[in-house]
C-alpha cells in the first residue's frame, strides 16, 4: 500500500510538472522576447505588361515577411495584415491592406518567412486614389491614370519607394492574442 | 495494472495544463469591407473598427466563453467578388454571421443568405432589407436610408424652411421649397432611397428639381452644381459618401448654388469637415452613432482599443465609422450570446436572437435597437447634425413613428 502510495504522489508531481511545463510554454512572459515582424522584400509576383483602359491590367504583389520569434516557446501567427502605398512625387499614397489568416507555428528562437500576395488592378487604382486622396493627387498636380501607369510600367525596377504602414500581426498564446505592430519600407534605402 | 490506472490518472490530471495551451472554442464570423473601392474613403476606418472591437469582445469574455475568430475581406465594392467571397464564408470558413457591406453585394446576396439561413448584419441600411418577409436573414444596425432622408428633409423644413428668417419671404408670398438631389444614379446605396425623398417631398410640399448625377469618385462636379442651380433650389440632398460630397459641397459653395445641404450618413462624418473646410459650415446630416471620441458611453474603449491596436493610425485620423464597426460587432456580439445562451449557436437561432431585441444598445450613440419577426427595422428615432465651427451639433431627434405612425407602420415599410 505504502509503495502504491507512493507511486501515486510521484505520479501526480510528475503530472503537475508535466502541465505546468505546458502551461509555462504557452505563455509568452518572463522577458522572453515579443515577436518581430519585418519585411524582406517585395516582389513581383506575376508581371502582366500595362495596357490603357478600358483594359485592366493586374499587378501581382508578394510581400515577404520574416516573422522572428526570440522567446524560447513556439507562437503561432493567426492573422497578419498591414497596408502598402506607393510613392509619387516623394509622397505616398496607399492602395491597399491585405491581410492574411493562415496559422503559422513558430519555433522557439527561429524565423520563419511568410509571404502575402496582394493583386492590383489598374482599372481600380485610380478610382481608390480618387476617392481616398483626390483632393491630395489634384494638390500635386498627378492625374490618377498617369501615375498608375508610370507605377505599373517601372515596377520591375523599383524605382519609387513601397512602404508598409499599420502593419499588425496578432499571435495566438493561452493568454490571450498578442499583437505586434510594424512598419517598413522596400527598397531598403 | 494499477500502475497503468495510475499513469491515466496522471494523464487526466495534466491534461487541463496541455490543454490550456491549444485554441479555445472559436465562433467563426465573416466580414465584407470595401478598403479598395469607391466607398473605401469610409470603408477602411469601418474595418479598423471592426477588428478593434471584435479584440474587445474577445479580451471581455468572448461569447460565453468562446472566442470570435473574425475573417474580414475586402470586396473593393465589387458585387462578383462579395458573391465569391460569401461563398468562401459558407464553405471553408464556415462562419455563423457575416457583417455585410454595400446595398447592391447585400441585396443581391439576400435571397442566398435567407436560403443558406445564414444572418447578414449589413452597413447598408436600404429599407428594402428591413422587410423580414423579403429579407428574413438581413438585419441593420442603423435607422434605413429612407427613413433617414425623410426625418433630414423633415428636421430642415421644420428647424430652418419654417423658422429662419432667410425664408421669412418667400414662406410670405406662399414659395414651396425646392430640392435638388446630388447622388450617384448606378450605384444602389445612393439610389436607394431617392423614391422616398421624392415621395416625402411632395408630403411636405417641396417642389423637386432635375436630379444631379455625380460619381462616388468625382472630384469636380461644377457641371452638375451649374445643372442645378438654375432651378435656384432651397436645399440639396446629397446621397454619396463624403469625398465625392464633398467635392460637391465645395463647388456649390464656390459656384454659389445658394441652397442649404442634408447629407446621408455615409456622406457625414469628420472627413466632410477637413475636406470641404469653411463650405462644410451649416450643413446637415445624419448620424447612427456617436462621432469619434464624443463623451458617451464605451467611447472610451473604443479610444483605448484604437490606440493600441492600430498605433500606426493617428487617432485625428480615426472617425465615426469606427463607432459604428464597433456598433455593428457589439450587436452581432449580443446576438450571438443570447443563441448561444439558449441553446446552440446556429444561424436559425442567432436570427431568432436578434427578434428579441427590445430597446438594446450597447452605448455609443446607438439608438435603441428594437427587432422582430416580421419588421428588421431598427428604429424610428434618427438624429439630424449640423457642422457649426467645425464640429456636429444636435439640431433634433426626429421620430417618424411618432409623428407618423399610419406611414411608419404602413406605406413607408420597406419603401
Amino acid at each position: 500500500m505504502n509503495r502504491l502510495a507512493m507511486s501515486l504522489v510521484g505520479i501526480v508531481v510528475a503530472a503537475v510538472a508535466l502541465g505546468g511545463c505546458a502551461s509555462m510554454e504557452a505563455g509568452m512572459d518572463g522577458g522572453m522576447g515579443e515577436p518581430q515582424v519585418k519585411l524582406d522584400r517585395v516582389e513581383v509576383a506575376a508581371y502582366f505588361p500595362f495596357a490603357p483602359p478600358p483594359a485592366r491590367v493586374p499587378l501581382v504583389l508578394a510581400f515577404v515577411f520574416s516573422v522572428t520569434n526570440p522567446s524560447g516557446q513556439t507562437v503561432s501567427l493567426e492573422e497578419l495584415r498591414f497596408s502598402y502605398a506607393f510613392e509619387a512625387k516623394g509622397q505616398y499614397f496607399t492602395l491597399n491592406s491585405p491581410a492574411a489568416y493562415d496559422t503559422i507555428h513558430i519555433p522557439p528562437k527561429s524565423t520563419n518567412t511568410v509571404r502575402v500576395v496582394s493583386v492590383l488592378d489598374s482599372a481600380i487604382v485610380p478610382a481608390t486614389l480618387a476617392v481616398t486622396q483626390g483632393f491630395r493627387l489634384q494638390e500635386l498636380d498627378l492625374k490618377g491614370p498617369d501615375v498608375v501607369k508610370e507605377w505599373w510600367e517601372k515596377i520591375g525596377d523599383f524605382p519609387y519607394g513601397i512602404r508598409v504602414s499599420e502593419g499588425v500581426a496578432t499571435f495566438a498564446t493561452a493568454k490571450g492574442a498578442r499583437l505586434v505592430s510594424f512598419q517598413d519600407s522596400f527598397p531598403k534605402k | 495494472m494499477k500502475r497503468l490506472v495510475l499513469w491515466m490518472m496522471a494523464l487526466i490530471l495534466a491534461l487541463p495544463f496541455v490543454a490550456g495551451t491549444g485554441s479555445a472554442q472559436e465562433i467563426k464570423l465573416g466580414s465584407l469591407n470595401d478598403l479598395t473601392g469607391p466607398t473605401s474613403d469610409v470603408g477602411k476606418d469601418i474595418a479598423l473598427g471592426i477588428r478593434e472591437a471584435v479584440q474587445y469582445v474577445n479580451d471581455t469574455g468572448g461569447i460565453n466563453g468562446k472566442r470570435i475568430r473574425l475573417y474580414l475581406y475586402d470586396y473593393g465594392y465589387r458585387v462578383p467578388e462579395a458573391i465569391t467571397t460569401y461563398k468562401r464564408f459558407k464553405n471553408f470558413d464556415r462562419v455563423v454571421g457575416v457583417l455585410g457591406w454595400g446595398t447592391g453585394d447585400t441585396e443581391a446576396l439576400s435571397p442566398t443568405v435567407g436560403k443558406d439561413q445564414i444572418p447578414y448584419l449589413s452597413h447598408s441600411f436600404a429599407a428594402a432589407l428591413t422587410d423580414a418577409k423579403r429579407a428574413p436573414y438581413n438585419f441593420v444596425y442603423g435607422t434605413d436610408y429612407s427613413s433617414n432622408a425623410r426625418a433630414a428633409m423633415t428636421a430642415w423644413f421644420d428647424e430652418v424652411w419654417m423658422k429662419d428668417p432667410r425664408f421669412r419671404e418667400a414662406r410670405s408670398k406662399g414659395e414651396k421649397p425646392r430640392i435638388v438631389m446630388f447622388y450617384a444614379f448606378p450605384v444602389p446605396y445612393a439610389s436607394a432611397p431617392i423614391r422616398a425623398l421624392k415621395n416625402h417631398a411632395a408630403f411636405l410640399g417641396f417642389e423637386i428639381g432635375p436630379d444631379q448625377d455625380v460619381s462616388l469618385t468625382a472630384l469636380d462636379t461644377k457641371s452638375q452644381v451649374l445643372g442645378a442651380k438654375a432651378f435656384k433650389p432651397h436645399l440639396a440632398w446629397h446621397g454619396n459618401t463624403t469625398m465625392s460630397v464633398a467635392a460637391t459641397i465645395k463647388d456649390a459653395h464656390a459656384l454659389g448654388l445658394g441652397a442649404d445641404h442634408i447629407v446621408n450618413n455615409w456622406g457625414y462624418d469628420e472627413n466632410l469637415v477637413r475636406l470641404a473646410g469653411p463650405a462644410a459650415e451649416g450643413v446637415m446630416g445624419i448620424a447612427v452613432t456617436a462621432f469619434y471620441g464624443d463623451k458617451v458611453p464605451l467611447m472610451d474603449k473604443v479610444l483605448e482599443y484604437g490606440k493600441r491596436m492600430n498605433p500606426g493610425v493617428p487617432q485625428e485620423a480615426r472617425m465615426i465609422r469606427t463607432v459604428q464597426g464597433w456598433s455593428q460587432v457589439l450587436m452581432m456580439a449580443e446576438g450571438m450570446r443570447r443563441a448561444d445562451k439558449a441553446g446552440k449557436l446556429t444561424g436559425p437561432s442567432l436570427k431568432e436572437a436578434f427578434e428579441t431585441f427590445r430597446e438594446w444598445t450597447p452605448g455609443l450613440g446607438l439608438q435603441p435597437v428594437t427587432l422582430n419577426v416580421s419588421d428588421h427595422r431598427p428604429g424610428s428615432v434618427i438624429p439630424i447634425y449640423r457642422i457649426k465651427g467645425g464640429k456636429f451639433e444636435l439640431v433634433k431627434r426626429v421620430d417618424l413613428k411618432a409623428k407618423w405612425a399610419k406611414e411608419w407602420y404602413g406605406e413607408w415599410f420597406g419603401y
